[in-house]
């Protein structure tokens, strides 16, 4: 399911687009490829870097003035991804109907959530320059507390006594 | 926790936000929502402590086995909370304690009140299993975040060696003890072997007197059976890994089961038994008698494992002070160069010795391709060993080359007196 989804997104783009013949529209696919390879040859590492590959896709559709299909695109992308996530799972009678479930959860959470950002478009905003300033440090700051949350999970910080093995010199 | 695919598409969320924000860009904070709302939802649809809303148990039948026979365990997972719980769990995998039948994981949802259960069958190999905690990994249903429980359900499951019944090894201790027993004490008394004749003394009985030697002689005379006697036997376990190295490592499983075959024969021919596993630590079991002491020999053999010590890498820091003189010592042991030097001295001290070997050839060169190289290293084995063996048998040591994959019991029944390699 992850992979047909991961094919139709470049697809939607293409469509989206008028179905262009130019050859730069190949490097849309590697998105797909790198999904693929994430998937069947078991190298999880490509995913995520699949999944940013559809996000820029989706957001380049935004610059270009196509907001709803970027959206289409964006939504299509978090559904591969999260399928990609729980198809993982081992094969059983009970999996199946975990992944069903988790399945309409994500399909209702991005239809609900694309739903939303076209509410939005409708809204008319106007945000002065020290609300973009304050926006701009929060966004900053959360971006800091997230590589934060990084570095420690991968234990860039010890505590305590510990001893390390090395030889004596 | 959170989740990596959650940090990304945090990462993703933070860069569209801040194009959006530094260009002035409104679609990029357009496509922002639908991260922020994934994002957002997904985390806020896992279950707020799970450990309280999970009761674990576990439950293991028999816990107490034989090597070959199956234990079934079950795993029931209960949802005691309000709140609908996905999950995964896995109880092990636990080393030498494989699945044979079922599996040992289980994945589902479970609503309140509602109960998830694992059953498998494993067919674990000896020694003390000790199953610890079962793990779940706790999901919301996107994967955005995830608690990794643990639940504590010490359960123990032993399995003991088995081991082959010998039906006779005449090979008896120097000295018994002054209980009945099956070791001939070279002494007249009561028995079954015909021991000797003696003169009559007031109080033999009647029934014992030799009434044709009291004819020939014209004095009476009875007759003497040979007293049996218990004696003290200790079995020592060699668990040096030295001796061992190169071998398939179900060798020593062999060398455990050779060992519970000795101990059970000579406790149920009435014999005081102890039991010493040398080579890692010095573990000494005090002899005794009977079934129970039987089934203590049989649980230090099941947590029998190989390992290393400077102190007991040779056979010469062997505690003799713990091995009453003149008693049997039935040594299981591959045997390494040098211990034929201290089993002759054991012999020198007044022990008897037997040296159980067992082969580890016979397990090698089985499984091994039958080429010209092969054979010639089976060839420069088999002299270096007889070599061995020829000097402890020298010494007086009694020694018995076993191929693990045919019975014991044949070898020691034809085994009597020290001047012969039994293999």
């Amino acid at each position: 399911m992850a992979l047909i989804l991961a094919w139709i997104v470049p697809l939607v783009a293409w469509l989206g687009h008028g179905y262009p013949l130019s050859p730069a529209w190949g490097s849309v696919l590697l998105a797909p490829i790198l999904w693929t390879a994430g998937l069947v040859r078991g190298r999880r590492l490509l995913l995520p870097f699949g999944f940013l590959s559809f996000v820029a896709l989706a957001a380049s559709c935004t610059v270009g003035g196509r907001l709803l299909l970027g959206l289409a695109l964006l939504g299509l992308s978090l559904l591969a991804w999260d399928c990609a996530d729980f198809f993982r799972l081992p094969a059983s009678a009970r999996a199946l109907a975990v992944r069903r479930q988790a399945f309409l959860w994500s399909g209702f959470v991005t239809g609900t959530g694309i739903a939303l950002a076209i509410g939005a478009s409708f809204l008319h905003l106007v945000v002065n320059f020290w609300a973009l300033v304050g926006g701009m440090i929060l966004v900053w700051m959360l971006f800091w507390l997230l590589l934060r949350e990084i570095t420690k999970a991968h234990g860039g910080e010890t505590s305590g006594n510990r001893s390390v093995s090395e030889p004596i010199k | 926790m959170i989740s990596r695919k959650a940090r990304l598409e945090f990462l993703a969320l933070l860069i569209l936000a801040g194009l959006g924000l530094a260009f002035r860009h409104p679609g990029f904070l357009l496509l922002s929502i639908p991260l922020v709302w994934h994002f957002t939802l997904g985390l806020s649809l896992m279950p707020r402590n799970p450990r309280e809303s999970l009761l674990v148990q576990r439950e293991v039948w028999p816990r107490r086995i034989s090597e070959g026979e199956r234990v079934q365990v079950t795993v029931e997972v209960k949802n005691i909370g309000k709140q609908k719980v996905s999950l995964f769990v896995r109880d092990g995998p636990y080393p030498r304690f494989p699945v044979s039948e079922g599996t040992s994981w289980a994945l589902g949802t479970l609503k309140p009140g509602e109960s998830l259960t694992i059953a498998y069958k494993s067919q674990p190999l000896r020694g003390l299993h000790r199953l610890h905690a079962v793990a779940a990994e706790v999901r919301d249903p996107l994967g955005l975040a995830l608690e990794e429980l643990e639940f504590p359900c010490l359960q123990e499951v032993l399995v003991l060696p088995r081991y082959e019944n010998l039906s006779r090894l005449e090979l008896a201790a120097r000295r018994t003890l002054p209980m009945p027993g099956t070791a001939r004490a070279r002494r007249g008394g009561i028995g079954l072997e015909f021991f000797g004749v003696r003169e009559y003394r007031p109080g033999d009985e009647g029934r014992r007197l030799a009434w044709k030697a009291y004819a020939r002689r014209g004095e009476p005379v009875v007759v003497e059976y040979e007293q049996e006697r218990a004696a003290d036997v200790a079995v020592i376990l060699d668990v040096r890994a030295r001796a061992y190295r190169g071998a398939p490592p179900e060798l020593f499983d062999h060398a455990v089961r050779a060992a519970a075959a000795l101990a059970h024969y000579h406790l149920r021919q009435g014999h005081r038994v102890g039991l010493l596993k040398y080579g890692a630590v010095l573990a000494w079991l005090f002899p005794g008698y009977g079934r129970r002491h039987g089934e203590k020999i049989l649980r230090e053999l099941a947590q029998a494992e190989l390992g290393e010590s400077e102190v007991f890498a040779e056979l010469a820091h062997l505690p003799t002070r713990l091995l009453p003189t003149g008693s049997l010592l039935l040594f299981v042991s591959p045997l390494l160069f040098g211990d034929e030097e201290t089993l002759g001295k054991l012999v020198a001290r007044g022990y008897r010795v037997l040296v159980v070997l067992p082969d580890p050839a016979s397990l090698t060169f089985g499984r091994l391709e039958k080429t010209w190289e092969a054979e010639v290293a089976r060839q420069v084995l088999t002299l270096e060993r007889w070599a061995l063996l020829r000097r402890t048998q020298r010494s007086g040591v009694a020694v018995v080359v076993w191929d693990v994959r045919r019975p014991l019991a044949g070898l020691v029944r034809k085994l009597r007196v020290a001047t012969h390699i039994w293999r």
